[in-house]
C-alpha cells in the first residue's frame, strides 16, 4: 500500500474512533475486497469468505477505538479476518484425502482452480496463511511478519515449506495418473 | 507419500529464485545452472505454475454487497447504547432495592475512552435480566395506581395544565417504547434495560408529584 493510500485509512479510523459509520463504511468499500479474496483462499468456501468480511468488519468496529496506530489498517483487518479464518477452520475441521484431490486438468501450464483450492485446504494453517499471503495477495514477507505475529524468517521458511508441500501434492498425483495409464496400457497388451 | 527428486541447488534457494530475492551474482549463478540441469528447471516451472495460478486467483470480488448486512448488523448493536445515552443524563435516583442490585450485578458506564464494555457472565446476566424484571413489575403496579388517582383528578386540572402533563407523559412513554424494542432486540443489552427502569422511575416520580398529596396513607 502507498503512503497516501495508509494516511487516507489513518483519518478514516480517527473518524470511526469517533463513532462515525461512514467512515467505515469507506473503510469496507477500500479494503473488503482483499480481504475476501484472503478469506475466501483460506476457507475455500464463498459463504464462508462472506461471513469471515462481515464479521471482520463488525469487530473490526468495535475494537478500533483501541486502535493506536501499530501497524496499517489494511494489515490490523486482516489480522482480524485470518483469525476468523483459523477458528472457523477448527470448528470445522476438514480433512481432505489426498486421494480425494482430482488430478489436475491441465498440469503443463494451469492448475484446475479446484485442486489448487483442496489442495491449499491440505496445508498446515501456517504454511497455507503464509503462501496466501505472500503469492495471492502479494504481501512482502516484512507484512506478513507484521500480520502473522512472525519474523521475516520465519515467513521466508513458512512460504518455502508451503510451496514445497504444493508441489509434493501436484506430483503425487502426476504419479498416480501415469500409473493408472501404465497398468491400463499393459492390460490390452 | 512424499516424492523427493535429487536437487543440485537447495529448493529454498529456487523458492527465493523465482520470487527474484537473490542478489544479482547468486541470480545469475542458479540462472546458468538452469540451462543445463533439467531436474531443478522442473522444480522452478511447477513452483512458478503454483504462483502464477495463485496470484490469478487474487481477482476475486465479493458476489454481492456486503455492507448493508454488516450496517444493519452495527445499528442493531448502537441503537440500544445511544438511546441509554439519551436518557442517563435525565434520570433520577433509582432507590429501589431491585435497582440496587442491579447497579452492584452490571458494569459500570462506559467512559468515552472505552465505549465497548466487557460483558458480564451469562450467569450474571441472567440474575441481572430477573432483576430488571422484577423492578419493572414494581414500577407498573405503581405507575397503575396513579394513574388510577390521576385519572380521577383530571377534571380538577386546567387545560393547558392538562396538555403539558400528557405531552410529559408520551414523551416519557416514547422513550420507553424505544428501550423495550432495544430489549427486544437483545434481552441482555443492560444499558437498554437501566435506561428503560430510569424512563419507569421519572414516569412515576412524575405522576407522583401530580396526585402524591391525594394518595391516603394505609389505614387512614
Amino acid at each position: 500500500m502507498t503512503d497516501k493510500n495508509n494516511q487516507d485509512d489513518s483519518r478514516l479510523v480517527k473518524r470511526c474512533q469517533k463513532r462515525d459509520k461512514r467512515a467505515l463504511e469507506h473503510l469496507y468499500a477500500r479494503h473488503h475486497g482483499v480481504l475476501y479474496a484472503m478469506a475466501l483462499r483460506m476457507t475455500g468456501q464463498v459463504a464462508d469468505a462472506e461471513d469471515i468480511v462481515q464479521e471482520s468488519f463488525i469487530r473490526a468496529w468495535k475494537a478500533l477505538p483501541n486502535f493506536r496506530g501499530e501497524t496499517t489498517f489494511r494489515n490490523w483487518l486482516l489480522r482480524i479476518g485470518i483469525n476468523l479464518c483459523r477458528n472457523m477452520h477448527k470448528r470445522k475441521k476438514e480433512t481432505v484425502k489426498l486421494q480425494d484431490i482430482p488430478a489436475p486438468a491441465n498440469d503443463s501450464d494451469t492448475l484446475a482452480r479446484n485442486w489448487l483450492e483442496k489442495a491449499l485446504s491440505k496445508l498446515p494453517d501456517g504454511y497455507r496463511e503464509v503462501l496466501v499471503l505472500h503469492d495471492v495477495m502479494d504481501l512482502r514477507h516484512v507484512e506478513i511478519a507484521e500480520v502473522l505475529g512472525l519474523s521475516v524468517g520465519t515467513s521466508k521458511s513458512q512460504l518455502h515449506r508451503a510451496r514445497i508441500k504444493m508441489r509434493d501434492l501436484l506430483i503425487t498425483k502426476r504419479n498416480a495418473g501415469d500409473s493408472l495409464h501404465t497398468a491400463k496400457m499393459r492390460r490390452y497388451r | 507419500m512424499t516424492v523427493t527428486i535429487r536437487k543440485c541447488i537447495d529448493d529454498k534457494v529456487l523458492s527465493a529464485y523465482i520470487d527474484e530475492d537473490l542478489n544479482q551474482e547468486h541470480t545469475a549463478e542458479v540462472t546458468t545452472h538452469l540451462a543445463t540441469c533439467s531436474e531443478c528447471k522442473q522444480i522452478v516451472t511447477d513452483l512458478k505454475i503454483l504462483k502464477t495460478d495463485l496470484a490469478r486467483s487474487f481477482h476475486v470480488r465479493p458476489k454481492r454487497n456486503l455492507w448493508p448486512v454488516i450496517d444493519k448488523k452495527l445499528s442493531s448493536d448502537w441503537e440500544g447504547v445511544s438511546m441509554a445515552r439519551l436518557w442517563l443524563p435525565r434520570l433520577l435516583p433509582i432507590p429501589l432495592a431491585a435497582a440496587a442490585v442491579l447497579s452492584l450485578v452490571l458494569l459500570q458506564r462506559p467512559d468515552e475512552q472505552s465505549p465497548v464494555p466487557p460483558l458480564p457472565s451469562a450467569t450474571e446476566l441472567d440474575r441481572a435480566i430477573t432483576t430488571v424484571q422484577q423492578a419493572e413489575m414494581a414500577y407498573l403496579n405503581a405507575i397503575v395506581s396513579l394513574e388510577r388517582v390521576l385519572e380521577n383528578e383530571k377534571a380538577s386540572f386546567s387545560p393547558k395544565t392538562l396538555k403539558i402533563v400528557e405531552q410529559s407523559l408520551a414523551e416519557i412513554e416514547t422513550a420507553i417504547e424505544r428501550c423495550r424494542k432495544a430489549i427486544l432486540r437483545d434481552p441482555s443489552n443492560m444499558e437498554a434495560n437501566r435506561a428503560m427502569l430510569a424512563a419507569y422511575r421519572q414516569k412515576m416520580d412524575f405522576l407522583y408529584e401530580l396526585v402524591g398529596s391525594r394518595i391516603r396513607p394505609k389505614g387512614a
